[in-house]
């Protein structure tokens, strides 16, 4: 990479942190933003990380690890701080409150696209104010009712910006 | 003398919201070895004073349904806020959070000058070991960050708009008082805990960006949204906000508070990281029913 270019990547990646506000959160059009941003750095880490946040974790049937869906090399310090940071978002605390099962706490990681996300917040808060929300999740075995904090879709888009804007500032050290 | 039932009248700035339950609390933890009429003695500056208290009774069933310690910390403060309010001209301004406070409970002003002010309540009867035990944990803080216990700032005022109206740093004030008291009652780490912090965090993140960094109020701010982000569950925000606000040019103490924040939150998420759950492909769909 030219000094040049190296320059006009750290200026857009300190650009786009500036506009990044914590209380006003556009995750897609950051997410588009940044992939262009580690694309042209040919951070292919960060680039397939922005990829799979627009389309999604759904892959192999089997649940693979985390840093497995990622490429994460064992012992690479950037790959398991990004990993760290996306279950940090996309893992929520839920209870199960499936009828005539116990209830109990779950961790459910959230494999779903960030636009779907952000229409589903945006829905829910057009919705009369609830404590909470009952999300279906349903596999070939089985399917779970399971109760969230009414802004779960919210905590996630800003996890994802917290994340997206550590991400930029490693990427300029 | 002291009216625990005239709330409005506690202590000046300290609004209703947050003086009834401190009131009542008051009320539960006197209950426990006295009658409406006691007097209490208060050494203040060297001398002795004394200030009768009154109430009226509540059912004694009522304190079982009370946190012990809660209600003898947050009765303590009824008191302090009370006589602080009527021996020393001073006003409520906010409370701070507990776990960020390193030593002060309650920001309050004399005239245009800024106090903290630090709280402390037992029901041993103790009072020597309670402030030995005190000033033990400032003395440790002390050791880890430079904090001062008191410090004297002058009086800023100017407005902002929060949530689409526009608001007064004292309403955001009366606001984050109401809402710390709220959220530090709730059992720790529950999800009713986090939701409440994260209004804190809102409010403060609100203040912290109507108040300048190198003000006391914007600092306590600063550090109260870092803090509420952890208490939230929600360390992700609380690097961000580290981030944000250390390059706001933050006072080297305030800097220090924020690194040592900083550390706390890399440590939940390694703990997190230790726990990353497999990706199973399972979407999400809205149950109507809820």
């Amino acid at each position: 990479m030219t000094p040049e270019l190296r320059q006009s990547i750290a200026k857009r990646a300190r650009d786009l942190q500036t506009r990044m506000h914590p209380t006003e959160v556009d995750a897609v059009h950051l997410a588009e933003e940044a992939r262009r941003v580690f694309e042209d750095a040919a951070d292919e880490l960060r680039a397939r990380w922005i990829t799979l946040e627009l389309g999604g974790y759904v892959g192999p049937a089997d649940a693979p690890p985390l840093s497995e869906v990622l490429r994460v090399q064992p012992g690479d310090p950037v790959g398991s701080r990004l990993v760290a940071h996306i279950a940090a978002y996309r893992t929520q605390r839920g209870r199960l409150v499936t009828p005539d099962h116990p209830r109990r706490e779950l961790h459910h990681f959230f494999v779903d696209p960030l636009p779907e996300l952000a229409a589903t917040a945006e829905k829910l808060a057009k919705s009369p104010t609830s404590p909470v929300v009952v999300l279906r999740l349903a596999d070939a075995q089985e399917t779970r009712l399971v109760e969230f904090g009414h802004d779960v879709f919210g905590r996630i888009l800003s996890g994802f910006a917290a994340a997206l804007h550590l991400q930029l500032a490693d990427l300029i050290k | 003398m002291i009216d625990l039932d005239d709330v409005a009248g506690l202590c000046p700035g300290l609004h209703a919201a947050s003086a009834e339950p401190l009131a009542f609390r008051a009320v539960i933890a006197l209950q426990r070895r006295h009658r409406p009429g006691v007097t209490l003695q208060v050494t203040l500056g060297g001398k002795e004073l004394r200030e009768a208290l009154s109430w009226s009774e509540r059912p004694t069933e009522l304190a079982q349904m009370e946190d012990f310690n809660r209600v003898t910390e947050e009765g303590a403060e009824a008191l302090a806020l009370a006589l602080a309010g009527r021996q020393c001209g001073w006003s409520v301004r906010r409370r701070l959070q507990s776990r960020s406070s390193e030593g002060a409970d309650w920001l309050m002003a004399s005239g245009t000058a800024k106090v903290i002010v630090e709280v402390g309540g037992t029901d041993d009867g103790d009072l020597d070991v309670l402030q030995k035990r005190k000033s033990g944990k400032r003395e440790r803080r002390r050791g880890r960050s430079k904090s001062s216990e008191l410090r004297v700032w002058y009086a800023s005022s100017s407005r902002r708009y929060c949530s689409g109206g526009a608001m007064t740093l004292d309403e955001l004030n009366a606001r984050v008082t109401a809402a710390i008291l709220r959220a530090e009652r709730l059992p720790e780490g529950s999800d009713q805990a986090q939701a409440a912090f994260r209004e804190v965090g809102r409010i403060e993140e609100s203040i912290a960006a109507l108040m300048p960094a190198d003000d006391l109020e914007g600092e306590i701010a600063r550090l109260g949204a870092v803090t509420a982000a952890l208490s939230a569950g929600e360390p992700l925000r609380a690097l961000w906000l580290v981030d944000r606000y250390l390059a706001e040019g933050v006072s080297p103490e305030a800097a220090t508070k924020l690194d040592a924040l900083r550390a706390e939150a890399d440590v939940k998420l390694a703990e997190m990281a230790a726990k990353v759950p497999l990706v199973r492909p399972i979407k999400y769909a809205l149950q109507d029913a809820a």
